[in-house]
């Protein structure tokens, strides 16, 4: 495994979704990056938001959200991962897509 | 034989004489010309032998001279008498344009002393109106003065018969009483009084409204508008230093040496392993996935990707 490979996808990413959120009105309270592998050679980056009571995190959950934010990554899947916080999981790869 | 021709030339001369005057002595004279008939008055004359014909010739000729001589007379006397006429007319013209002048003259000089008869008529009228307006007016204002004088009067009167009438309670009765009816007057003193007395209400309502009512809504108005602006500061301070932050951190990260975070340890992806300051540009950190709450993470994400049929279980 080496993770190393999806870095520059993971830099890209990084430096373009706090505007992509901005484009849709939203302010990109973002915290952290994290970047994983599985076993099963999934490669995870972890977009970590920042949970606050006044924000309003249910408009970053939404579907229209998230698709816009997959589209804007070349089709990337993207999901919302929100136990114990708030994150968006965006899949680099994958060796068993379905795509 | 000289002689009788010369006799004969004179008879026949005395002869057409005699003639023409016969042919003239039956016309009238003109009226107005002194005319009178010659008289025939012999002369004798010396050394000739007269005869009764030369005589009557002579008497003729003379008389002839002598009305030839008074035609001459009368007609230089006629016209003496034209020239005169004919001055005297001219004269007359002359004197009948003069007294025409003179008409005018006179006639002009009535005009003129019409004239200033008129002006000073109307300057006389324009005085007299004015001494008129001047004496209504000052009568207007001694009637009005001795009305109110008569007025003042009778208050006074009226106040002193109280004031002999009445305790000291009834005089301040009725010098409010006085002082209502007196400002209720039609004088000029009183509309006067009146009108001060409303100015005053008027000034007195405006302050109090100005003192307690725009006053204080000022003070309210700036203060309002002063925390409308902190607030208004704080919030837009709120919304958009955020993406402000993001923004300028963005752009400083745009480079490709961006630190790398791998295992709590920031490292470069040019350089690995290089120790770098964790306020430069986009930070990822690299986290095996055995870790507890990453392992959550994966499981959730997973999970929904299968769910949406985007991975295979």
């Amino acid at each position: 495994m080496n993770v190393n490979r999806y870095l520059p996808a993971a830099r890209y990413i990084a430096q373009a979704i706090p505007d992509i959120l901005a484009q849709r009105g939203l302010i990109p309270f973002i915290s952290r990056y994290v970047l994983t592998e599985t076993q099963q050679g999934n490669a995870w980056l972890f977009i970590v938001m920042e949970v606050d009571p006044l924000n309003h995190l249910e408009e970053y959950a939404t579907s229209d959200i998230l698709d816009y934010i997959s589209t804007s990554l070349n089709g990337l899947p993207v999901v919302i991962s929100n136990s114990y916080g708030m994150r968006y999981a965006v899949l680099l790869g994958s060796q068993n897509l379905s795509w | 034989m000289n002689k009788q021709r010369v006799a004969m030339i004179l008879m026949i001369i005395l002869l057409m004489v005699l003639a023409l005057m016969a042919c003239e002595a039956p016309t009238p004279p003109p009226s107005g010309i002194l005319f009178t008939y010659p008289t025939l008055a012999p002369s004798p004359m010396p050394g000739y032998d007269q005869d009764p014909a030369y005589a009557v010739a002579q008497a003729t000729l003379a008389a002839g001279q002598n009305a030839i001589m008074d035609l001459s007379h009368q007609a230089t006397v006629v016209s003496m008498n034209m020239e005169q006429a004919a001055n005297a007319a001219a004269q007359s013209t002359v004197d009948y344009n003069q007294r025409q002048l003179l008409e005018l003259s006179i006639q002009g000089t009535e005009i003129s002393q019409n004239i200033a008869r008129a002006a000073a008529t109307q300057q006389f009228i324009a005085e007299q109106t004015q001494m008129v307006l001047n004496a209504t007016g000052t009568a207007q204002s001694q009637v009005t003065t001795a009305t109110y004088s008569a007025y003042i009067l009778n208050v006074t009167q009226t106040a002193q018969a109280q004031a002999v009438l009445d305790v000291q309670a009834t005089h301040a009765a009725q010098a409010n009483a006085t002082f209502t009816a007196y400002s209720l007057t039609a004088t000029p003193w009183a509309a006067i009084q009146s009108e001060i007395v409303r100015t005053r209400n008027e000034a007195n309502r405006r302050a109090l409204w100005g003192e307690f009512v725009v006053t204080p809504l000022k003070v309210i108005l700036a203060t309002l508008v002063v925390v409308l602006l902190i607030v208004g500061g704080v919030m837009a301070y709120r919304r958009l230093m955020p993406v402000l932050e993001l923004s300028l951190r963005t752009f400083i990260s745009h480079d490709n040496d961006s630190p790398l975070l791998v295992d709590g340890t920031f490292v470069d992806a040019a350089l690995p392993n290089r120790q770098l300051p964790s306020d430069q540009g986009v930070q990822i950190e690299i986290i095996d996935s055995s870790e507890p709450s990453i392992t959550n993470w994966i499981t959730e994400a997973e999970e929904k990707l299968r769910f949406y049929g985007e991975i295979q279980p």
